[in-house]
């Protein structure tokens, strides 16, 4: 049944529109979603899961904007460094994707970023612990 | 009433040949209210060496999509800016690969159309032609917005997102079809066309920039359409016969 399947979608796939020459580069490469090989497709919905946990993280940064007024504190502290940077981390993130085309240049736009969300998270906490935490802060700042 | 037109210019048979602006003159006592107007009088009696698109003159088959004034729109119903001391400039479609002059090379924009399969599938097809396959009209209520579409790419081709990402992301038009297929009802298949959009750049290279609803010369709402794939994708079910897809 399956195999029919597969056939009856070659069936009603179209012919080709054009056969003239293709300027642009990534037409001759172009290559529909469906015919990546299986093992492309097991990552199945790791996109969409992906758009949804970045929502999701932006909502809950209001969130914590909204509980480091009502109730400051240690936990509220914790919460927002590693919102903070995981938020800033997935933009940034989507700017090398965005924007950094080659192979090599992803590879070591990715690393970079990686360590400068690690040591912004090393050094967020260690704030916390060792002086007065982020909530406080905001707040001195503010009094000034 | 003499205008001034600025119209790009390139022939890729004259060898090294550099893309330039050339400036028109055309009175506009004796020219037609739009801007596919002025260009068919220069072809005509100014320089028929100039290339452009044209077919049913009235905003229906897309084939003059252009870049006026800074703005993505069909030169068939742009209305000519009668601003006599100003040039009214005309590019080819922007971040196109161009064939001559306002002549854009549309392939890849077609193959991406093609890949999203933008025809009727149906799990079992042994059914075809038989009899109507019937849709109730709040169904195709919902097609409305999403049909008239005529794929000028006026609206892929404002994108930056496409600009940077055409290789692999498949821009507003394309996407809008996208989901005109995935929300008729007719359709068996709108798991299986939503799991194919499941990668960082089919789908999710849009920014919610909006360039693409803010040009589209047929007043539509490609943007929207987007939105509401994204939606669907975060919560739509896997369904058996995606695997064979």
């Amino acid at each position: 049944m399956a195999a029919f399947r597969v056939l009856s979608v070659i069936k009603l796939a179209p012919k080709p529109l054009c056969t003239g020459v293709l300027l642009h580069p990534a037409s001759t490469k172009f290559r529909p979603h469906w015919t990546k090989t299986s093992k492309q497709l097991t990552t199945k919905s790791h996109a969409s899961r992906h758009w949804v946990a970045e929502r999701g993280v932006s909502i809950g940064l209001l969130g914590l904007g909204a509980a480091a007024f009502v109730s400051p504190g240690g936990a509220v502290d914790y919460a927002l460094a590693a919102t903070l940077v995981l938020h800033s981390y997935w933009g940034v993130q989507q700017l090398i994707t965005d924007y950094v085309h080659t192979p090599g240049g992803t590879r070591f736009s990715s690393m970079l970023l990686q360590l400068m969300a690690a040591a912004t998270f090393a050094s967020l906490c260690s704030f916390n612990y060792n002086d007065v935490g982020i909530c406080r802060a905001v707040a001195m700042l503010w009094s000034l | 009433r003499l205008k001034t037109f600025s119209i790009y210019r390139w022939d890729p048979d004259k060898e090294g040949d550099k893309p330039r602006m050339e400036t028109f003159k055309v009175d506009l006592n004796t020219c037609g209210p739009m801007v596919l107007d002025a260009l068919i009088k220069i072809k005509n009696e100014i320089d028929p060496t100039l290339t452009f698109r044209r077919s049913c003159r009235e905003g229906i088959c897309g084939s003059c999509a252009m870049n006026i004034h800074g703005g993505n729109t069909l030169a068939c119903i742009y209305r000519i800016d009668d601003n006599l001391g100003k040039a009214t400039k005309i590019y080819p479609l922007p971040h196109m690969y161009v064939v001559k002059d306002l002549v854009p090379d549309m392939s890849h924009f077609y193959m991406q159309y093609k890949s999203i399969e933008p025809y009727l599938k149906k799990i079992d097809d042994t059914q075809l032609g038989k009899e109507q396959c019937l849709q109730s009209v709040e169904d195709r209520a919902k097609l409305d917005g999403l049909y008239e579409c005529i794929l000028c790419a006026c609206c892929s081709t404002s994108c930056p997102s496409y600009w940077w990402n055409s290789d692999k992301y498949l821009g507003p038009a394309v996407l809008m079809q996208a989901y005109r297929w995935m929300i008729d009802s007719r359709d068996d298949f709108t798991a299986e066309r939503l799991s194919k959009l499941q990668d960082p750049f089919s789908l999710y290279r849009c920014h919610t920039i909006m360039n693409c609803t803010n040009s589209c010369p047929k007043g539509l709402n490609p943007g929207k359409a987007i939105a509401e794939i994204k939606k669907m994708m975060a919560t739509y079910k896997e369904t058996k016969h995606a695997a064979v897809v």
